[in-house]
């Protein structure tokens, strides 16, 4: 990671000065220390719990957000995948996956269903996938109360697979599935612990297709993201339907 | 109970039968009411438009006035509001006044509020009987007295009643004070919204519990040509309950 | 003055710099008879503000039911926490966010942060910027600053966009062309992009999607702003529904944010609070489609995302802001309920008619503040006082009580005129004395009746009309008619009725009672 730096010390410099003035600091004042900011209560903040279904929970909210919802077994992970690519006609697309099962029934479900998997690395930045037809990711979490997918980047994850291509499958393995935002900040590696691994470059909450309603109001789907989002939902308890 | 009524200047002189129906309801229900005399203003205005110093004055003239006094009924939220939001905070340097401020405003209540709040009265088990249809207007310093829809309910408890929903309940008619002499055109168009939103309900009569959105709401439909009576759910109920002769018989 | 086809903003001859840079001092009076006599404008932005208001509602109470209003106030504590300890949380972020690879600069004024942007692409050799939506860009003229130095920079949020083709400016922090009906729309693609004119709003959309997908390929610079800072980790919030800010963020090899000191929330998990109630009180959703976390510049092993981050926090009078009593306004996380929620706003056809970036309630209590309260003294005057602002803000800001203060600074900085002055001391005067009061009862009672009309039906309510009147209540009379005095006063009547025991505490008998 290359390290940042701050660009005009002087101006931090002046920029604090004013910050401490207006906080009626005085000199010597510099080793103040800082309270705990206030607890975020849960009994407040917390819309769903543990209890509920999440699954079916999220599957529906994920609905209501406008994304389309798929459920399948592990086993038909690469039929479920190829059902998508056929029905949206896709042709070629990009995946942001770990080597491992996700990515070998991508490739198998491509195949099934004619459309080539397109490595994202084939061209500089995002480039290669404004050219494909859709983007395949896996998530890091989803929660339940909003219907939403986590995705982030890293060294096998584009930044651009979950927003540049036209469509969006998202595999989301039921045991991925929070109830409530609160449960997010609380999984590792998302720069929460204090001497943890810092936070991704970029993790990215998606709740539903590109939407605007910029226009009176009226509400349209994939102005600079994709117009479709899929998600499967991988195992968990009516799993093998 | 004894109870110290604060009248508010702009009943006291605009909608003076609103007092009377207050006066006779709380006496109905088997309280006693007095009528402070030395009020005036509670400085609201002043307030309100920037003049702090004679907004203090008032507010500490106005807590001499009550302080003989227990609890205090006022038919406006409004000035209820600024007894108890303003008052002690514009004393607050003065620990004295700001302590009997505090004190004031913690017996101070709007019309409505102390009759669903603290008598928790039922207006069924009184047998109030009002025929006609009615609609409401929430007033928006009911806001800082924490009411929802508490004159909605009490109307549901009168026979013969008919409430109709106003749309938009929530916006406020555009009375504002000086507001709505200062700036007319805006003014003018939120009350002619409010105006439409009355006709629109088919209600031949609007409950409003504050005098100056009543002046303003009233002023307009006869502008507007809006047949509606204008009158407060105090006038409704001491009609109701037989205590009050309808509107003209005074 | 308007062609029934067209909304005035298109048609008038104001320019987006007209708009947001009016001569000083500023006065509504105009642009409000302009939007009041354009009937279709108005209840344009009526209805779209009042849907969005009704939307917050519901949503707030769907989700957080009796609870909502505690939620807020954690909300409004964990804000001025931040603010309070801002030198502890500005230098926690600094250090977080150049561990992770971003430059961080500090701007004191908009001057400042333009001229670190603009150097930047200079720099770089920029020919194209693409930019999401941000209105700390807005409050300083980036857009001007970088397209007059011979850079293409393009609004890339659709509302945004329209509003840059048509050389426009926003008039809702969250929906900037909330005065815009999709006729200007398909009107500003055909004359600015060549496109074939059509009205389908599906249609125009895909119009601006092929044509900024073009620039997000080509773009050496991406702009955004932040709707948080997180000091814990060093990144920044970013909340869109269209994705435009992760395709601008992504896409070019730099990414510069502008963002407000004010920004800052202590951790990741204080967003819960936060996103929860943004994306309710903006748009009435459950979260923003995207809420993008950004931490840092492309590491090793990463193939894409930008090569430098350059992070501008800006001053531009917020540190005056911070001190007391106005430290609280910079909870503000620009939401845009308090515009929606306003009558003012909805009646005097959205942001134009404030005269600056921020308009509506909060743009009433901060421009001022910025600005200098005696070039925008009719900002906080144009108010009810209705409350409806401090019942929608999510973070519990007491905007009513602001602009009272406001109204207090305007008197004793006597930017009040001294007729008024003069009229109300003298009212309050008279107000002190009960007797003086009584007296001046019954003289507005004799006077007020001579000049109306009407009344006569009897009874105590007996009252006449004004219809006409010049001077102090012309304003009244223009919209309204005026009710005089009741013939009997409550007064007179409990003096009659309670006969005689009306002196100070006068008792009235208890009667009735069942």
């Amino acid at each position: 990671m290359s390290v940042g730096r701050v660009a005009n010390p002087g101006g931090r410099e002046e920029l604090m000065r004013r910050v401490r003035a207006a906080l009626g600091r005085r000199e010597g004042d510099a080793g103040v220390v800082c309270p705990a900011p206030p607890e975020v209560d849960e009994s407040l903040v917390r819309l769903v719990g543990p209890e509920e279904g999440m699954v079916e929970g999220f599957i529906a909210r994920a609905g209501a957000a406008g994304m389309k919802t798929h459920r399948c077994g592990e086993g038909s992970l690469r039929e479920t995948l190829a059902n998508v690519l056929r029905a949206e006609g896709v042709r070629s697309f990009c995946v942001g996956l770990p080597a491992g099962r996700m990515i070998e029934a991508a490739r198998a479900g491509g195949r099934d269903a004619g459309a080539e998997m397109v490595d994202y690395r084939s061209l500089p930045g995002l480039q290669a996938q404004f050219e494909v037809d859709a983007g395949i990711t896996d998530v890091v979490a989803a929660i339940a109360e909003s219907g939403t997918l986590v995705v982030r980047s890293d060294a096998v994850r584009s930044r651009g697979a979950f927003i540049v291509p036209p469509v969006h499958i998202a595999i989301v393995p039921a045991d991925s599935v929070l109830p409530d935002l609160m449960d997010l900040w609380r999984l590792d590696g998302l720069g929460g612990e204090e001497s943890g691994p810092a936070a991704p470059t970029s993790l990215v909450l998606v709740s539903g297709p590109s939407k605007t309603a910029d226009i009176e109001g009226i509400l349209i789907t994939g102005v600079h993201g994709p117009r479709d989002v899929h998600v499967v939902v991988v195992g968990g308890v009516s799993a093998e339907c | 109970m004894k109870i110290a009524l604060f009248i508010t200047c702009l009943t006291e002189n605009f909608y003076p039968r609103a007092g009377v129906a207050v006066v006779k309801v709380l006496e109905h229900l088997g309280h006693e009411v007095v009528f402070p005399e030395g009020q005036t203003c509670c400085g609201q205005p002043m307030f309100n438009t920037g003049f702090q110093e004679e907004a203090r004055a008032l507010a500490a003239r106005m807590i001499g006035v009550f302080a003989p006094h227990g609890t205090v009924v006022t038919p406006s939220g409004s000035c209820a509001a600024m007894v108890r939001e303003q008052f002690p905070r514009l004393l607050a340097d003065d620990a004295e006044m700001h302590a009997r401020a505090e004190a004031l405003a913690g017996r101070t209540y709007e019309f409505v509020e102390f009759l669903t709040k603290v008598l928790r009265t039922d207006l069924r088990s009184m047998g109030a009987r009002w025929e006609g249809r009615a609609t409401y207007h929430y007033s928006c310093h009911l806001r800082a007295l924490g009411m929802t829809d508490e004159a909605v309910r009490l109307m549901s408890q009168v026979q013969g009643l008919e409430t109709l929903a106003l749309e938009k309940p929530d916006q406020c008619c555009g009375f504002g004070g000086t507001f709505a002499v200062n700036y007319p055109r805006i003014s003018g168009e939120m009350v002619r919204e409010k105006v439409e939103c009355v006709r629109r309900t088919g209600a031949g009569t609007l409950v409003c519990n504050e005098s100056g959105c009543a002046m303003n709401i009233e002023g307009a439909c006869r502008r507007e040509r809006c047949d509606v009576r204008v009158t407060s759910l105090a006038e409704i109920i001491a009609e109701g309950l037989g205590l009050l002769e309808p509107e003209g018989a005074v | 003055m308007s062609d029934p086809g067209a909304p005035a903003a298109e048609e008038g001859a104001m320019s987006g710099e007209e708009i947001l840079s009016p001569p000083l001092p500023y006065r509504m009076g105009p642009r409000v008879e302009r939007a009041v006599r354009d009937v279709r404008l108005r209840q344009f932005v009526e209805n779209a503000a009042e849907l969005k208001h009704r939307g917050r509602v519901n949503a707030c109470r769907d989700a957080f039911g009796e609870r909502y209003d505690a939620v807020r106030q954690l909300a409004g504590r964990i804000k001025q926490h931040t603010l309070d300890h801002l030198d502890h949380y500005l230098d926690r972020f600094t250090a977080a966010a150049t561990a992770a690879g971003a430059v961080v600069h500090f701007a004191l004024d908009g001057a400042e942060a333009n001229r670190i942007c603009l150097g930047l692409a200079q720099e770089q050799g920029c020919r194209l910027v693409v930019k999401s939506k941000s209105m700390v860009t807005e409050e300083t003229r980036l857009l001007p600053a970088l397209e007059g130095a011979g850079i293409e920079t393009i609004e890339t949020d659709l509302g945004e966009f329209i509003v840059q083709l048509d050389h426009d400016a926003p008039s809702h922090i969250v929906t900037p062309m909330i005065h815009k009906d999709r006729k200007a729309v398909a009107r500003a693609f055909v004359r600015e992009l060549g496109a074939e004119y059509t009205e389908d709003p599906r249609r125009l959309t895909i119009i601006a999607r092929e044509h900024m997908r073009a620039k997000f390929r080509r773009a050496e610079m991406g702009i955004s702003g932040a709707n948080f800072l997180v000091a814990q980790t060093g990144s920044l919030v970013v909340c869109t529904n269209e994705g435009n800010a992760d395709l601008a963020m992504g896409a070019p090899r730099v990414h510069v944010a502008l963002v407000g000191i004010e920004k800052l929330v202590p951790r990741l998990e204080d967003l819960s609070v936060f996103l929860k109630l943004l994306a309710r009180s903006a748009t009435a959703q459950p979260l923003t489609v995207y809420t993008s976390i950004i931490t840092g510049v492309r590491r090793a092993g990463e193939h894409d995302g930008p090569e430098e981050l350059h992070i501008i926090l800006v001053d531009n009078g917020r540190t005056e802001l911070l001190r007391e009593p106005t430290r609280e306004l910079l909870r503000c996380i620009r939401c845009g309920a308090c515009l929606n929620a306003c009558p003012v706003y909805r009646k005097v056809g959205g942001g134009h008619a404030y005269g600056a970036v921020y308009s509506g309630p909060i743009g009433a209590v901060i421009t001022p503040l910025m600005k200098g309260l005696e070039n925008y003294a009719d900002l906080p005057r144009a108010s009810s006082l209705c409350g409806a602002c401090f019942q929608a803000c999510p973070v519990h800001i007491d905007i009513p009580s602001h602009l009272v203060r406001l109204r207090r600074e305007l008197v004793s900085r006597r930017v009040e005129g001294l007729g008024k002055r003069v009229v109300m001391r003298a009212w309050a005067g008279g107000m002190r004395s009960g007797l003086m009061y009584r007296a001046g009862a019954r003289v507005a009672k004799m006077v007020l009746r001579a000049l109306g009309e009407g009344g006569a039906q009897g009874g105590m309510t007996d009252r006449r009309w004004i219809t006409h009147s010049v001077g102090p209540l012309a304003g009244w009379t223009s919209e309204r008619d005026l009710p005089t005095p009741a013939r009997v006063s409550f007064r007179e009547w409990w003096r009659r009725e309670r006969g005689g025991r009306g002196g100070e505490g006068g008792v009235g008998r208890p009667r009735g009672g069942t």
